[in-house]
Formats: C-alpha cells, sequence, structure tokens
C-alpha cells in the first residue's frame, strides 16, 4: 500500500486509490506523520483540540472505524496506542529522506538526480489541509526542506553537466519561493553552465523585478557578480 | 445590532537570511482571518514584521459585523 501526502491525500492498493471519508484520511495522515506510535489521548488531543475530551475519544474511534472500513489494515491500534500499519510506503518519508541526502555533501546521491525527486520536492504536503492547526508546522517544515533541497539538486545536477534537468530543478526552486536569491543564482549558474548568457540574464531580469516590486531591493552583489558585463541600471 | 461571531485566523512568517547574512532578512507573511486568506506579503526588517503582525491582530480583534 502507499499512502501519498504530497499534492494531495491519495490511498493506493496497488495502482487503485481506496475510498476514505474525511475523518479516516486525517487520522491516517497524522499517524503517518508520527515518528514513532502515539496514544490515544495525544491523537485526540491534538487533532479535535477545541472539543471536550469525551467527544474527541469519540471522534478517534468514529475516524478509526471508518479507516477500518476500508477492508484494509491501515492502522496498528492497542488498547493505549496507534501508529499507521507498517508496510505501507508512505511518499513524503521518501522526498524526506532524498532531500537530507541531497544537502549532505558526502552523499553521492547520482541514483535520487531523478523526474521523481524533482516532482517530490516541487509539492507541498496536503496544501489545501492548511485548516488542520497540527498539520501546519509540518507542511512549513516541508517546505523549507524543499527549498533547500531543490537548490542543492540543481547545483548538483549542474556539475554533473545535466543543464537542462538543472535547469528544470532551478525553475522549480524559484517557483517554490521567488524572493530567494539562491533559488535564482543557481538557475543562473545552471544557464551559464549551458552556454546560454541570454537565459541567465533573462532570470536575473526577472530577479530583479521581483525583488524591486515586492521588497523595494536591488539583487546583492554576489548576484550581478554572476553576470558582469551585463546592461547596469 | 451586534452578530456574534467567533473569529480566527493563522499566520505563518516562512523567513530566512540571504546568503545567511544577518543584515539580509527576507520574511514571507501568510495570513488568514476566518477562511479569507491575506494577499502573501513580503518585508525585510523586524519593524516591518512587528507591523504586519500588530495590523493583522487589529484586523482580527476588529469586532463583529455591525448592523443597524
Amino acid at each position: 500500500m502507499t499512502l501519498r501526502l504530497l499534492k494531495g491525500f491519495t490511498l493506493l492498493v496497488g495502482d487503485d486509490p481506496v475510498a476514505l471519508s474525511y475523518s479516516a484520511q486525517r487520522l491516517l495522515a497524522f499517524l503517518a506523520l508520527q515518528d514513532r506510535p502515539r496514544t490515544r489521548t495525544y491523537v485526540a488531543r491534538t487533532l479535535w483540540p477545541e472539543a471536550t475530551t469525551p467527544r474527541a475519544n469519540a471522534n478517534l474511534r468514529s475516524s478509526l472505524w471508518r479507516a477500518s472500513r476500508t477492508g484494509h489494515r491501515v492502522i496498528d491500534a492497542s488498547a493505549q496506542e496507534m501508529a499507521l500499519a507498517g508496510g505501507i510506503t508512505v511518499d513524503i518519508h521518501d522526498a524526506v529522506a532524498r532531500a537530507h541526502c541531497l544537502l549532505d555533501k558526502t552523499c553521492l546521491c547520482d541514483d535520487i538526480l531523478t523526474r521523481q525527486t524533482r516532482d517530490d520536492l516541487s509539492a507541498d504536503l496536503l496544501p489545501e489541509w492548511s485548516d488542520n492547526e497540527w498539520v501546519l508546522i509540518e507542511q512549513e517544515q516541508y517546505h523549507q526542506l524543499r527549498l533547500y533541497a531543490l537548490e542543492a539538486m540543481a547545483k548538483r545536477l549542474t556539475t554533473a553537466g545535466r543543464h537542462g534537468e538543472a535547469v528544470a530543478a532551478g525553475l522549480a526552486a524559484v517557483r517554490a519561493e521567488p524572493l530567494r536569491e539562491s533559488a535564482h543564482r543557481v538557475l543562473i549558474d545552471a544557464h551559464l553552465a549551458a552556454g546560454n548568457r541570454a537565459a541567465a540574464q533573462h532570470q536575473y531580469e526577472q530577479c530583479r523585478c521581483t525583488l524591486l516590486e515586492e521588497l523595494g531591493l536591488e539583487p546583492s552583489d554576489t548576484l550581478r557578480s554572476l553576470l558582469p558585463n551585463m546592461t547596469a541600471h | 445590532m451586534e452578530v456574534p461571531e467567533e473569529r480566527s485566523g493563522s499566520m505563518v512568517l516562512r523567513a530566512w537570511l540571504e546568503g545567511g547574512d544577518p543584515g539580509a532578512l527576507r520574511v514571507r507573511i501568510l495570513s488568514t482571518i476566518g477562511t479569507e486568506e491575506a494577499r502573501p506579503v513580503a518585508v525585510t526588517s523586524r519593524e516591518a514584521v512587528h507591523a504586519a503582525v500588530q495590523s493583522w491582530l487589529d484586523e482580527l480583534g476588529a469586532g463583529p459585523t455591525t448592523l443597524s
């Protein structure tokens, strides 16, 4: 079984999606994002912080029952604790591991410089679930991690001479946060390494416009120094 | 008359130092009040962050809709 939390919630058995109620989805996603089994009390309080304890416990029992109706074992629950069932692959776990590998300079990473990695690092965690307080921190942590990882990926691809893929990773980094000069820098580097000075200059101009419009700032000297002979403003 | 209304919101500050430079603070501010999402804004100083938080709290505390 596979649980996808990037871009949105999907539970798959093989290639077939499994229908789940929203409350069961929330429970499954929450357990998937925990690094260890959690007590029922903890789960109930976190998922229903505004409900009374009896109400939160009743909501948890109901969600657990709904999750069990799929006919698949998706949650391991005892009288005290619960966790996502073993054997379920969770996309964000793989994505986070790959992101850390990309950021580790001692890691070779050749096997993960793939389109799949780029796609996973281009997506946010459960982007439509921002009304759930417990997911906000997880969303933001993954968002930050993926920004750095996309930049690292673009650098690695440039070094490997895979310029087209480096540009694609750099574009994903800029899309994720257009105000990061570091993202524009890796993209400009990728264009320059590919011998595409016009594209590099165009990217610099885009960065300059964005920074001026949103922050009222000019790009830093570091960024400007990448294109020393460009027309001064 | 005053219509009772529960107001709540959330604010996310995405902050980083560009190039690791302590003088190059960048903050992207995302906020909501109720189901309404405000346009994201970006600022470069602590003072601007404080002002944005203050303004958001003021808006949140502006009170329920008043109908005459």
